[in-house]
């Protein structure tokens, strides 16, 4: 820790007395755009023809360079853009330049140039996303979801069958830090976690960070999932619509004042409840049903050069319902189960001089999951609510200081008031009120951080951080530090080694006692007693751009360490259902009772190797993991590998595009089996202990399932096929597509679940095993009009 | 609520396993999982039996070694404190329960003495567990309200306060019992502890169907039990609630036996008629 702070002092320093430094120079700064919406692109890397020189555009898609008087070639590279564009400019004196790259289109040829950004950025362990590869992958019921493609990728291991949850580097669901537009979601899955949240045709960009965090992020122990939602075209009006079996979208955007405000609407429904009515009331039952929706909305404003503002929402909800009304009996009851997710954000982007770039953000984030039930027989009535939530509200700014062409520093502070409602519950019965709510928890999330991205010598580059954090809940207050640090070594143009170590710290728990994403997940504060959540990891890479004939692919292999300490886990025979249940009798149980402590330690080796260019594009991904907790109150303090720990996984994705009207779309995946705990005794014990403890009268139970050691078998292994075909014709006003996705093309049964049955009264217990998705053909039909 | 959640676990349970394809699995590759004995016995000084129960867990995986009906019947069962020791006698065989028995007479179960039961049969099974009577330091009361209309049926409350022993962690089982014509049944069975050391009184408040309270034969009865009797009895529920939840956190049944699986527990009780 002492060392990190000498280094940055040391880097302090070094900035202000080095030659570079000293001698004068001029700056360009701009921002790297999309050529046609003018969508600012983050990550991008602009670097000097010819030299050395490079920046990497940051989240708002701001550059800065700071170059001697002279004549340069720029080139600029971002993932799915035209990378052979260069920029010529004669910089005699500070300026600006606005880069502006078009889509790749991959049916032209190709030349290839330079490097790729990967072997020259500093970052490790983290993968950007190309918004149209989300969209091309074959999805399930043809509903593209960013998750189902973020499971593809190394490091990144696979939950249940079907379920939308994701694990990075051995770490839970709950440490993935999940962002849209600076806002948390803290649900990011709809139909209880097969779907996720986002909606592909409202997002811009996808960065999934698993390792060498720079000192920005933090809060979550395993992963930063950063997406960013459109802009809206500055320039003109467009949209896109789609229908799918399951759900319908539509997304607009346009200019609202030409090349200085735009807005972009996206919104999409699910529509199978409003389909089922007709035939439920055919057949004289009740009106039941579910839907989910989800809406984007974001308009933002160029006030001047030097500042914008934008404002984004995402609303999305969740809905399960069953009415019932008989005449006869003068009896109703309806019964409605909702979730959902309320994000809002704010953003204030300035360019206080061609060197310094700041924002200011605030945003809110609401989660909320709710039951209702209305019950009436004659004249009386009976309603119940129950209402669990979780509630953000925060504040942030950042600066981006681009001190020299060598020190990029970057500082910043967060606040942020969590107010978590773990139960209100809500009686009226014939006009009589009665509430009662669990204890809610308001704590505070402070985080202060400054990094600095060091290119040391012409091969060697570092980026060295430090993040604070303080979170108070009640009358508790936790302090950390935590020492951030990245170096690069470039062994050739097309060759670099990276290495890094992270600590990271986890202020929020989530509690489920599920194997999959349910809504009824609990999250819930570090307190006195439960204490965050740590973790230290150690990596290390290589990576490389392969020039095959004209072809050019990237390589990377890196390997990880991971420990992490105060991990939860429910307590053996503890059960979501009893926390701050306010029907309970006695003492009321909080979470707190329920979970317990431990260590856990997860380590492996990624491969990814990728082609980004070209008709035929793709990835192949593979990964060598291990991961074991260990709790004192778990497993007889035994360690055990969890539910989500896969030894072996595989995925291989290629996108073919035959010609401008059609392209070609697969994917195979593949991975060993999860472990899971099977019983092992049916047991006959007498269940309804008697009152005075005499037993000559009792009557046993027989069936009761009993559990040894924690997750000692392992289920068979994962593997399926998806394709999909996509059809495109243009239009008069656009471009229509068609597509045919086929899921599980050769039907593998994967395994949902386990159960042990007996197949008839009394007969021997078998294991059985469930799955629930074989083979399904979906069409789609979406249509780009401008 | 608790009951709302559970049904909606279980509808949501049914439909996955609905939608789902059913397989059997053959050659499970799981040690193999021999029989174990299960022991039960709560202790009640106020009880003029002395009753322990065997029974037997089996394993599911091609178990080697079996317990039958017959090695529980002939178990050797005793019971000691404070160096005395006595045999249990077999009792009954209730469908798979075998019980053993002994007299108050031959050893009297006192509040704060502590007892062990050992039952063993050659090499089939051999269990020892152990147990503290609580001390008899509590009392109780209670006021009912009611009936209050719901549109499903009428109810009462029933508020019962526990004079609790200070400077301890108490365990307590709240329990009614009712002796209607068609069915004599616990209807009501709440087990709860207090703080650690902070309160002197706990209160809990039970909603009993006007069916059963008019029937004029229910009988509120407060045990204090002890610790073990209480993981137990709680993990046995939360056991039964999340049988057949594939989704569910696996729940180990809390043991206190040594040897094999079960209970060795003990209880004050004290009656009132409500």
């Amino acid at each position: 820790m002492k060392s990190t702070i000498v280094s940055l002092s040391i880097v302090g320093a070094f900035a202000a007395t080095s030659p570079a430094f000293a001698q004068a120079k001029l700056t360009l700064s701009g921002f790297v755009k999309e050529s046609n919406s003018q969508e600012t692109l983050p990550g991008a890397v602009i670097k000097v023809k010819g030299s050395e020189t490079f920046v990497t555009t940051n989240e708002y898609g701001f550059y800065s360079l700071s170059l001697p008087q002279g004549s340069y070639e720029l080139e600029v590279y971002f993932p799915g853009y035209v990378s052979n564009k260069t920029f010529t400019i004669d910089l005699n004196s500070s300026q600006k330049l606005d880069m502006d790259i078009a889509p790749q289109n991959t049916l032209e040829e190709v030349t290839v140039t330079a490097q790729s950004g990967q072997v020259a950025n500093l970052r490790m362990g983290t993968h950007q996303l190309e918004i149209d590869q989300i969209k091309n992958v074959p999805a399930l019921l043809g509903e593209k979801d960013v998750f189902k493609v973020i499971k593809l990728l190394p490091g990144v291991q696979k939950g249940q069958e079907g379920s939308s949850g994701f694990n990075v580097r051995g770490g839970g669901v709950d440490q993935n830090l999940i962002i849209l537009d600076d806002a948390v979601v803290y649900n990011a899955s709809h139909l209880f976690g097969f779907f996720s949240v986002f909606n592909g045709d409202a997002l811009k960009g996808v960065e999934l960070i698993k390792g060498g965090y720079p000192a920005k992020y933090g809060e979550r122990l395993s992963s930063v999932l950063n997406m960013t939602m459109k802009e809206g075209d500055k320039e003109k009006f467009k949209g896109e619509y789609g229908i799918g079996l399951l759900s319908s979208r539509v997304t607009i955007e346009g200019p609202i004042v030409k090349n200085k405000a735009s807005f972009l609407l996206s919104g999409r429904r699910t529509y199978a409840d409003v389909l089922a009515q007709p035939i439920l009331k055919a057949f004289g039952e009740s009106p039941a049903g579910y839907y989910f929706y989800d809406m984007n909305a974001k308009v933002n404003y160029q006030i001047n050069d030097r500042n914008s503002i934008y404002l984004s929402g995402y609303f999305g909800r969740d809905k399960f319902y069953i009415n019932f009304k008989d005449r006869d009996m003068e009896s109703s009851a309806k019964n409605n189960f909702s979730w959902g997710n309320a994000t809002g954000t704010f953003r204030w982007n300035m360019i206080l001089n061609p060197k310094l770039f700041a924002n200011l953000t605030f945003n809110y984030s609401n989660y909320n999951m709710s039951v209702y039930m209305k019950e009436k027989f004659g004249s009386d009535t009976y309603i119940m609510q129950y209402l669990s939530s979780i509630d953000d509200i925060g504040a942030k700014y950042d600066l981006s200081y681009y001190a020299s062409a060598r020190h990029t520093i970057k500082a910043g502070y967060k606040i942020t008031r969590h107010l978590f409602k773990p139960s209100v519950y809500t009686t009226i019965e014939n006009q009589d009120k009665k509430i009662t709510q669990a204890d809610d928890y308001i704590s505070w999330e402070n985080n202060l951080y400054i990094d600095d991205e060091w290119k040391i010598t012409k091969s060697l580059a570092a980026n060295l951080g430090l993040r604070g954090s303080s979170f108070t809940t009640n009358a508790k207050t936790y302090f950390n530090l935590e020492p951030r640090a990245s170096v690069r070594y470039l062994l050739n143009d097309l060759t670099s080694v990276k290495a890094s170590y992270t600590v990271m710290n986890q202020y929020m728990h989530l509690v489920s006692s599920t194997g999959i994403n349910m809504p009824t997940d609990l999250w819930i504060p570090a307190t006195e007693r439960v204490a965050p959540q740590r973790a230290k990891q150690y990596s290390a890479g290589l990576f490389r751009d392969l020039q095959i004939g004209k072809q050019m692919f990237n390589l990377s292999l890196e390997g990880y360490y991971k420990d992490m300490s105060n991990i939860v886990s429910y307590k053996e025979g503890a059960s979501f259902m009893s926390i701050g249940d306010p029907t309970d009798n006695g003492k009321p149980i909080t979470f707190e009772d329920n979970v317990t402590s431990g260590t856990g330690k997860s380590y492996g080796a990624e491969l990814m190797f990728q082609k980004q260019k070209g008709r035929f594009t793709g990835w192949l991904s593979y990964t060598l993991s291990w991961t074991k907790y260990h709790f004192a109150e778990i497993n007889n303090g035994e360690w055990f590998y969890p539910r989500h720990d896969r030894r072996h996984d595989v995925n291989l994705v290629g996108f073919y595009e035959i010609n401008k009207k059609i392209r070609l779309n697969a994917l195979f995946t593949f991975a060993t089996g999860n472990p899971v705990m099977l019983p092992r005794y049916e047991a006959n014990i007498v269940g309804n202990i008697p009152v005075d403890g005499n037993l000559s009268g009792s009557n046993v139970y027989n069936g009761y399932h009993l559990y040894t050691d924690r997750n000692t078998y392992r289920t068979e292994a994962y593997h399926r096929m998806d394709l999909g075909i996509q059809f495109m014709k243009q239009k008069k006003n656009g471009v229509r597509t068609w597509e045919l996705s086929f899921y599980n093309v050769y039907n593998r049964q994967n395994p949902f679940f386990y159960n042990m049955e007996s197949s008839s009264f009394m007969s021997e217990q078998k294991l059985y095993k469930y799955t629930i998705f074989p083979f399904i053909p979906s069409i789609t039909y979406s249509f780009k009009f401008s | 609520m608790r009951y709302t959640v559970y049904k909606l676990i279980a509808f949501l349970s049914l439909a996955y396993t609905m939608s789902s394809c059913r397989k059997e699995v053959t050659n499970i590759p799981l040690a193999q999982a021999d029989d174990m004995a299960i022991l039960q016995g709560y202790l009640n000084p106020d009880l003029d039996t002395i009753t322990i129960a065997l029974s037997v867990a089996s394993g599911i995986t091609k178990n080697k070694k079996t317990i039958t009906q017959t090695d529980l019947e002939h178990a050797q069962v005793t019971i000691e404190s404070n160096g005395v020791v006595k045999p249990l006698q077999f009792l009954t065989n209730n469908y798979g329960l075998v019980v053993f028995y002994l007299k108050r007479t031959e050893l009297p179960i006192l509040s704060g003495s502590t007892y062990t039961v050992r039952a063993k049969n050659g090499d089939k099974f051999s269990m020892e567990a152990m147990t503290t009577v609580p001390a008899p330091d509590f009392d109780f009361s209670f006021e009912t309200t009611g009936p209050f209309h719901s549109a499903s049926s009428d109810i009462y409350r029933i508020k019962t306060k526990v004079a609790d022993i200070r400077g301890q962690e108490n365990f307590y089982r709240i329990n009614i019992y009712s002796e209607m014509p068609w069915n004599n049944s616990n209807v009501a069975i709440y087990y709860v502890t207090d703080d650690h050391d902070a309160t002197a009184e706990i209160s809990t408040k039970i909603e009993l169907g006007a069916y059963a309270k008019d029937s004029g034969t229910c009988t509120l009865s407060v045990s204090n039990i002890s610790e073990e009797y209480y993981k137990f009895a709680e993990s046995l529920n939360t056991l039964g609630n999340t049988d057949g939840n594939p989704f569910a956190e696996p729940t180990r049944l809390y043991t206190n036996v040594q040897g094999g699986i079960g209970i060795l527990a003990s209880m004050r009780v004290k009656y009132k008629a409500l």
